[in-house]
């Protein structure tokens, strides 16, 4: 069984875990394919790992867990490029910058990751709403 | 890189679908008009530039010390759980 490694843990998975971007990451377009990492002890945030460059890992959160109305409407064309039905109940992910000063750690509301866990399919796109910000403070989002 | 002098009203097409059109040309701003596949994403270059940074900034994430993202993630479950 193929592994990855986050933080000196070695984690194995399938091949069904694999979720297909096939458009990368925003200035990332080599990235294609990922793992979804879920571990008790950092819930509510997860790794996103790419399997491209096993050097890198994305901490992410569902936004919704910080902001319960976070963008209800997801852009129109995230479908047509998931290539996924209206029915297909999207994942919703925020890319975290975590620092050890925890009033300096940010998400980024700006550009979500959405994936088709029935599809498994991914994408990153970028809100028309620019009041989202790409740097919110981590704390505020969570108290707002 | 390609260039291309295009007038007001003219339009090029970029592969067999993207056309770029100039609506206007006022001063130092022009004002393009695209039509592109729905499944195309068109953006500002800086607001494409500002998350290609933040997805850079991300990935400092995985090398800090497991004790500071789970400090988080506790005063996150904490929060949330109470009203």
């Amino acid at each position: 069984m193929p592994t990855i490694c986050i933080q000196g843990a070695t984690l194995s998975y399938e091949e069904s875990d694999i979720i297909a971007f096939d458009e990368g990451l925003i200035g990332f377009p080599h990235l294609r394919r990922m793992v979804l990492v879920r571990q008790s002890d950092i819930a509510p945030f997860l790794w996103l790992v790419p399997l491209d460059d096993e050097r890198l890992a994305f901490l992410t959160i569902d936004p919704r867990t910080l902001l319960a109305d976070y963008a209800s409407h997801v852009p129109t064309d995230v479908r047509a490029r998931l290539m996924c039905d209206a029915e297909d109940r999207l994942l919703m992910l925020c890319m975290v910058v975590m620092r050890a000063d925890p009033s300096r750690s940010t998400v980024n509301l700006r550009a979500p990751v959405l994936i088709s866990a029935r599809a498994m399919r991914g994408l990153q796109t970028i809100l028309a709403d620019s009041s989202y910000r790409v740097d919110q403070p981590l704390l505020v989002a969570e108290a707002a | 890189m390609l260039v291309l002098s295009r007038k007001s009203g003219e339009k090029l097409i970029i592969g067999n679908e993207i056309v770029v059109e100039v609506l206007a040309i006022n001063g130092d701003v022009v004002k393009l008009g695209i039509t592109a596949p729905r499944a195309t994403s068109v953006h500002r270059f800086e607001v494409f530039a500002e998350i290609e940074a933040a997805n850079r900034a991300a990935l400092a994430s995985c090398e800090l010390e497991r004790e500071v993202i789970e400090r988080m993630a506790t005063r996150l479950k904490h929060r949330r759980s109470t009203p």
